[in-house]
């Protein structure tokens, strides 16, 4: 197996992850063996388009799937079994050891509860601390998440706040237990792009702070390369590459790569036409027998619809590539 | 050969010839009322206030701007779909509701269609494709036989061969096929201004290029002009000849797509494209351009309207609502931008923008 952090225990660590559901008489796969490790004060940037996996594969984390999903794999947290956990080693994995935010907090958050309270129950549900103390605790928070007039802002209720605000209270909440880890699913995504860039940094800065690691994910290349050390491309339940932004944004490995990072620079081709990947996404409803980029595949070769590409090390520094034409080789 | 979309029976002539406009907006306002507090204190919302632009025949003119900047409640206003409250509209010369020489509302909307973004509320979850895009035919007193004709046609046009299509439903078609219909649907009437109101927002990167450059097809081949509004930056400077740049209800800076990208004369359009995260790592942002969330136009105060969140506000931003001075092709809206306004960075904001413009 490979070992893309090179810097011992990884803090997570998913190994041939899966995710089906149940959908009518059949299945949807919507994560089909997936292998990441994160190294503790990490961000990697889960980069994909809608089916992907992307999403599912970051809620299977903190087991937030619904009872339709059947979880395969093993993920593995701190040393733990997260598939093993019962409902309260979950509750403890869940806000202590890892946080989440996500892309619409006015759904996440309850609406009957002012700011204060939110960010006091995610503290109290881990720690013994008096509700003063937990309050006080609570007003740093959102000091911590720069918003401006934080003690008046504790009795506000999240409806009476801005998108960019609400986000930061959300983050304030996954904040509250001090996790080693935050997944973040689109928290920028319903943002305008002013306010999206102070969220990111805000998340770089307290990330890189406090030393927590970060799954970011996201269908913006742009997003995921200001906040990730590492990308991770996901295309039909599967990462089709991986390796350090700067060098994998660059110089991509794999066609799906290649074809959406032209896409999003809005290349053109000799006839002044942009650049998109013909053909649609794949169907869900079986689990792959081959590269499910195949079908669209400019490098196609026979072998790619008979066996699945394993993600396998290019060579260059921590990269890794399912496919049997990478560029490279090409 | 292709069939045009254009027809003797169907869409408006081009009365204007080529030098005039295909329309005109003139002061055009939009304030909602609202009620806010325990006590329902009246108070209004400046959603429009004061826009005037020019589309030329052929020409894409793209709108940037973000929540609360009325480049949505701009494109109902076009469309009579919100009553203004203000303003002229005039469409190949004809003015809306202007009299004998005036356009009447039915014929402007057969004249100018829209294309909203995508979503499961856009295309009837009931109806077929084929009959989705025969409704504007048919509700516009085409007979059925030849409603079927053109839908197929238009489908075909769209790239959904329509035998294979035609009898499918909404939800059997991806993102990309259904905004395909619903390109089809807008183009039916056989308008000559389509709005494209965040049309390809909902598409994945690699989807989008295919809807770009059909877009791009059917403008060059049936003469078409486009209002394209979207949040992406990105996608904007890809498809407009113009880009218009809106804040709080207003136009902050009009003129030359690659002009407004390439040397933004504005404050506010260069914070806006500053905070676009690049696809390179090595040039991340560090210091986001503005701080806080747009403000809401809520009974502005008089004077500039991005004055609250500009770092360059003086005196003369408080007390006087900027004009649009010409500088080049462009329109800004700013003082800097105006020698004479009394603003002490005008002088060396101007030359700094005019020798960009010469080193270019």
């Amino acid at each position: 197996m490979l070992d893309f952090t090179n810097q011992g225990t990884p803090l997570l660590s998913l190994r041939d992850l899966s995710v089906r559901f149940r959908k009518g008489k059949g299945h949807v796969h919507a994560v089909n063996g997936v292998d990441l490790d994160l190294a503790p004060g990490e961000t990697v940037g889960l980069l994909g388009e809608s089916g992907s996996g992307k999403s599912i594969t970051l809620r299977s984390i903190m087991r937030l799937l619904p009872d339709s999903a059947a979880l395969g794999g093993k993920i593995s947290f701190d040393g733990q079994d997260v598939t093993q956990l019962n409902r309260r080693g979950l509750r403890s994995l869940r806000g202590a050891g890892i946080g989440m935010v996500f892309q619409e907090p006015l759904v996440a958050m309850d609406q009957t509860f002012t700011v204060g309270d939110q960010i006091v129950e995610a503290i109290r549900a881990h720690e013994t601390i008096s509700r003063g103390e937990a309050r006080k605790r609570a007003l740093e928070l959102l000091e911590l998440v720069q918003i401006p007039s934080a003690r008046r802002r504790l009795d506000s209720f999240p409806q009476e706040l801005s998108g960019g605000m609400r986000q930061r209270v959300m983050i304030a909440v996954a904040l509250a237990a001090r996790p080693r880890l935050l997944l973040a699913d689109e928290p920028t995504t319903a943002l305008d792009v002013t306010v999206q860039i102070q969220i990111l940094l805000l998340l770089r800065e307290i990330q890189r702070e406090f030393g927590m690691a970060m799954i970011f994910v996201t269908h913006d290349i742009g997003v995921a390369a200001q906040v990730s050390d590492r990308l991770a491309v996901m295309y039909g339940g599967r990462i089709v590459e991986s390796g350090p932004a700067g060098q994998l944004l660059a110089a991509p490995e794999h066609p799906y790569a290649e074809g959406l990072i032209s896409a999003a620079r809005g290349h053109r081709d000799g006839a002044g036409r942009l650049m998109g990947i013909p053909g649609r996404p794949p169907r869900l409803e079986q689990a792959p027998q081959g590269c499910s980029f195949a079908p669209r595949c400019p490098r196609a070769i026979g072998a790619c619809a008979e066996s699945l590409p394993e993600l396998v090390a290019t060579g260059r520094t921590d990269h890794a590539v399912a496919c049997y034409v990478p560029t490279s080789r090409g | 050969m292709t069939q045009h979309i254009r027809t003797e029976s169907l869409g408006l002539p081009d009365v204007g010839g080529p030098a005039q406009p295909l329309l005109i907006v003139r002061d055009l306002k939009k304030h909602f009322p609202v009620r806010s507090g325990l006590m329902g204190k009246a108070e209004k919302v400046h959603a429009v206030d004061g826009v005037s632009f020019r589309i030329g025949k052929g020409e894409t003119l793209g709108i940037v701007g973000e929540s609360g900047c009325g480049k949505s409640t701009t494109t109902r206003l076009l469309l009579d779909l919100t009553r203004r409250d203000a303003g002229e509209i005039i469409f190949d010369g004809r003015g809306l509701g202007g009299g004998r020489d005036g356009i009447s509302l039915k014929e402007l909307r057969r004249g100018m269609q829209m294309v909203f973004q995508d979503s499961s509320t856009s295309l009837n979850p009931r109806a077929r494709i084929l009959d989705i895009v025969m409704f504007p035919l048919r509700a516009a007193g085409v007979d059925r036989t030849k409603a079927r004709d053109r839908a197929s046609m238009l489908l075909d046009r769209v790239g959904l061969h329509p035998q294979a299509f035609g009898h499918r439903f909404a939800h059997e078609l991806s993102g990309g096929q259904r905004q395909r219909v619903n390109i089809a649907r807008a183009l039916a009437t056989a308008p000559r201004l389509v709005i494209l109101d965040e049309a390809v927002s909902a598409l994945d990167k690699s989807v989008e290029a295919d809807v770009l450059n059909l877009l791009a097809d059917l403008k060059a081949e049936e003469g078409l002009t486009y209002l394209f509004i979207s949040h992406d930056l990105g996608v904007v400077r890809e498809v407009s000849d113009r880009v218009m740049v809106m804040y709080l209800g207003q136009i902050a800076e009009i003129g030359p797509a690659e002009t407004i990208y390439d040397r933004p004369g504005h404050p506010y359009t260069r914070a806006l494209l500053a905070a676009v995260p690049s696809l390179d790592p090595a040039k991340q942002i560090a210091e986001p351009p503005l701080k806080g969330d747009p403000p809401n136009p809520i009974n502005p105060e008089p004077g500039c309207r991005f004055r609250a969140r500009c770092p360059y506000a003086e005196g003369v931003c408080k007390a006087i609502d900027p004009a649009p001075v010409p500088v080049g092709e462009v329109e800004i809206s700013c003082h800097m931008c105006n020698r004479a306004s009394g603003h002490s960075q005008a002088a060396d904001w101007l030359d700094a923008l005019t020798k960009e413009t010469a080193d270019a």
